[in-house]
């Protein structure tokens, strides 16, 4: 480094003048920038219409967040181990995630799952997967989230419930789903051909499940609609809170033309959103979700619980943020989203694994990040006060803006025709992909620095070597679980595993609002992931195998 | 003149993550390079064809699904299958450093794990597209 560099890193000003989206930045807030505010009715106290500073009054000091880290190690039983682990380090909910078979809907013992099986979730098969995961851990005390997408996850769950005599209607869980109506564009587990042609089916079964869980199982959330995928797809964060409102809201207005009152379904709703870098541009997203939510759920749909109005969410730190270089700080970088998402009033919170970019984490960067939680929680002083930044010009400035340019997207979408009609347009796919060509570009011209990256940067032979799990995983294990399954599938009735697939094959067909049944009756039966969404593409007139190599065995 | 470099990208295997090779094909597009993109869910026998019904000079495929080791045998397999040695195969995403020599050995020309600057794996391909073929037809 010569003297001139060094003099000049001395004297080097923040470059950057617009927000992580691009909302442009003065060097300095004044009162003059928030006058246009009326605190009582555009912000209100926590607790309060339109909830822009908080859902509650007391926060986190009625009850902390739920440190929920996402959990799926290379079997069930890997996945058990690791769960225990983090709940004994203090985790207090918990989040599974599905490896790739499983998130697409095919088996293990698929010939294209071979080498996919268990690399970034865990494989749930059947039944007896769900069950050895959740071996020892007390259903009606934990809080779990299911992001596994296959059609057992739900039933497996709700069996294993009653098997351990626990009603439904005591156990809390949340099931993470794609949006029926986004689909494609941040949908990665397949199925772009079909799904426009679908949708409407699509939308009718996820409304179907819904009002069975409303009536049978109130405390299941299944519809949390995830943001936080289409944040990763590089899109601002007036986009992430507007294109998820969107969708659900059009799962309303079905529920609606239905004669189901907002209020029996809008409480059941909730989010995952996205939490990255900018800590004050997403803490203002936050706060301007949770006023664009109420706001529409009172005056355009007639609310009066103030249950429904409350914009409920659990907060995943940003994937995207997390580099492969100099891997290490990337804990800072998973710190600092983390303090965005509780700063900004989330009830539920995963903090991202340092080796993010690299691998599923490791148990060491697991640990790490549950640390990273209770930091925040006791620490850092940022869970003492409700909406500690409230009143900031700067941040109520920001809060403003982005309500507005939510508002304005949300227009633009119903002139579109609706969520549905923006994404078969292919409206949606184009934001996006303008959205990460232009973020790339300013990346490639140093217009953003990202440490390690662009900037700070150190020889490729210099990187520190980072463990990577699926080198710490015996290999083994993994091929026992795929045997084991073949044995399973062997060994069970054969005739009771027809008779539950037909039954669905045909409630299917028929559109019955009570699918959810036979899914649970085809989980009892030993139905694997595969059979049952396969059985289920059949009965929409689809193949029974989405990769086209496997027939209906059951035909 | 030569004709443009053609470049067929595209991933093989059940992984969905397309946001780093979607942004591969426009950059390179964006350079003036002719690109056939096919999309996710392939298998490595699918490119190979349109590899070679194509006739690509540069075969690019991304994993982000940690299953790039036994999906990327197979394509190697396949394009020697297809006789397809003499392009040049690339492969990019999430790709732990320990596994990138695995992938060289195999018959991977060049891997660009994710963090690579777009500049870096573009300027790659447009300089050694054609290089392989030409070496070998020699």
């Amino acid at each position: 480094m010569t003297t001139k560099e060094i003099k000049s890193r001395y004297f080097e000003a923040a470059r950057r003048q617009e927000t992580w989206s691009g909302i442009p930045v003065k060097t300095t807030y004044t009162a003059e920038d928030v006058k246009t505010i009326d605190y009582a009715r555009s912000v209100g106290d926590p607790g309060e219409y339109p909830y822009k500073r908080g859902i509650y009054g007391d926060m986190f000091r009625g009850r902390l967040w739920s440190q929920r880290q996402i959990t799926g190690c290379s079997t069930p039983r890997l996945t058990n181990e690791r769960l225990r682990q983090l709940i004994s380090k203090g985790e207090t909910a918990i989040n599974v995630i599905g490896d790739q078979p499983t998130m697409i809907g095919i088996d293990s013992d698929h010939p294209w799952a071979k080498g996919a099986v268990g690399r970034s979730g865990v494989p749930i098969d059947t039944m007896r997967d769900m069950w050895q995961m959740m071996d020892g851990i007390p259903l009606d005390e934990i809080s779990t989230m299911l992001t596994l997408v296959t059609p057992i996850a739900i039933p497996s769950y709700m069996l294993l419930a009653e098997e351990h005599g626990i009603p439904c209607s005591e156990v809390r869980m949340t099931s993470a789903m794609v949006p029926p109506v986004l689909g494609p564009p941040v949908c990665m587990y397949g199925g772009r051909e079909w799904w426009f042609d679908q949708q409407r089916r699509q939308m009718k079964e996820f409304i179907d499940k819904l009002e069975y869980m409303i009536r049978n199982c109130p405390k299941m959330y299944i519809a949390n609609y995830n943001a936080y995928i289409i944040r990763e797809t590089g899109v601002g964060a007036a986009e992430e809170v507007a294109w998820v409102f969107a969708s659900a809201l059009e799962g309303f207005q079905l529920m609606a033309e239905r004669g189901v009152d907002i209020d029996t379904v809008a409480p059941k709703v909730s989010f995952t959103f996205s939490a990255m870098i900018d800590i004050l541009e997403e803490v203002a997203k936050f706060r301007a979700a949770r006023s664009v939510w109420a706001r529409i759920l009172k005056e355009k749909f007639g609310a009066k619980d103030p249950r429904s109005m409350r914009l409920k969410y659990h907060v995943n730190t940003a994937g995207v943020i997390m580099e492969r270089q100099q891997a290490s700080i990337n804990i800072v970088r998973a710190a600092y989203a983390a303090l965005a998402a509780v700063l900004g009033g989330t009830q539920s919170l995963q903090v991202a694994g340092y080796d993010e970019a690299i691998a599923i984490p490791t148990e060491e960067a697991a640990a790490m990040a549950v640390r990273t939680q209770q930091i925040l929680a006791h620490e850092s002083g940022a869970a003492s006060a409700v909406d500690p930044l409230g009143g900031s010009y700067y941040v109520e400035s920001l809060t403003q803006q982005l309500e507005e340019k939510i508002q304005n997207i949300l227009d633009t979408i119903e002139e579109k025709g609706g969520m549905a009609a923006a994404v078969s347009s292919g409206y949606i796919d184009r934001e996006m992909e303008a959205a990460w060509f232009k973020y790339q570009r300013e990346v490639e011209a140093k217009e953003r620095i990202v440490v390690g990256v662009n900037e700070f940067t150190i020889p490729e032979e210099e990187e520190p070597e980072v463990p990577v799990y699926h080198s710490q995983v015996d290999s083994v294990l993994v091929e026992r679980h795929i045997e084991d399954l073949k044995e399973f599938k062997r060994t069970r009735s054969q005739a009771g595993v027809k008779e539950a697939l037909d039954n669905l094959l045909h409630a299917t067909e028929r559109e019955d609002r009570e699918i959810l049944q036979y899914e649970k009756e085809c989980c009892k039966a030993g139905c694997s992931t595969g059979e049952v969404a396969g059985v289920k593409r059949l009965g929409i007139g689809l193949p029974y195998d989405p990769m086209g190599v496997l027939e209906y065995p059951f035909a | 003149m030569a004709e443009s470099v053609r470049v067929l990208l595209g991933k093989i295997g059940l992984d969905g993550h397309d946001r780093g090779i979607r942004m591969v094909a426009a950059w390179l597009r964006d350079g003036g390079t002719e690109v056939i993109y096919v999309g996710t869910h392939q298998t490595a026998e699918k490119i190979a064809r349109a590899a070679s019904d194509e006739d690509a000079d540069v075969i690019g495929l991304s994993f982000g699904g940690a299953d790039h080791v036994p999906l990327c045998k197979q394509m190697v397999e396949q394009m020697e299958a297809y006789s397809l040695q003499d392009r040049l195969f690339i492969v990019g995403g999430n790709i732990p450093r320990g596994d990138i020599e695995v992938l060289r050995e195999m018959g991977v020309d060049m891997v660009f794990p994710s963090g690579t600057p777009m500049s870096t794996s573009v300027s790659y391909i447009q300089e050694n597209a054609r290089k392989k073929r030409s070496k070998e037809a020699k």
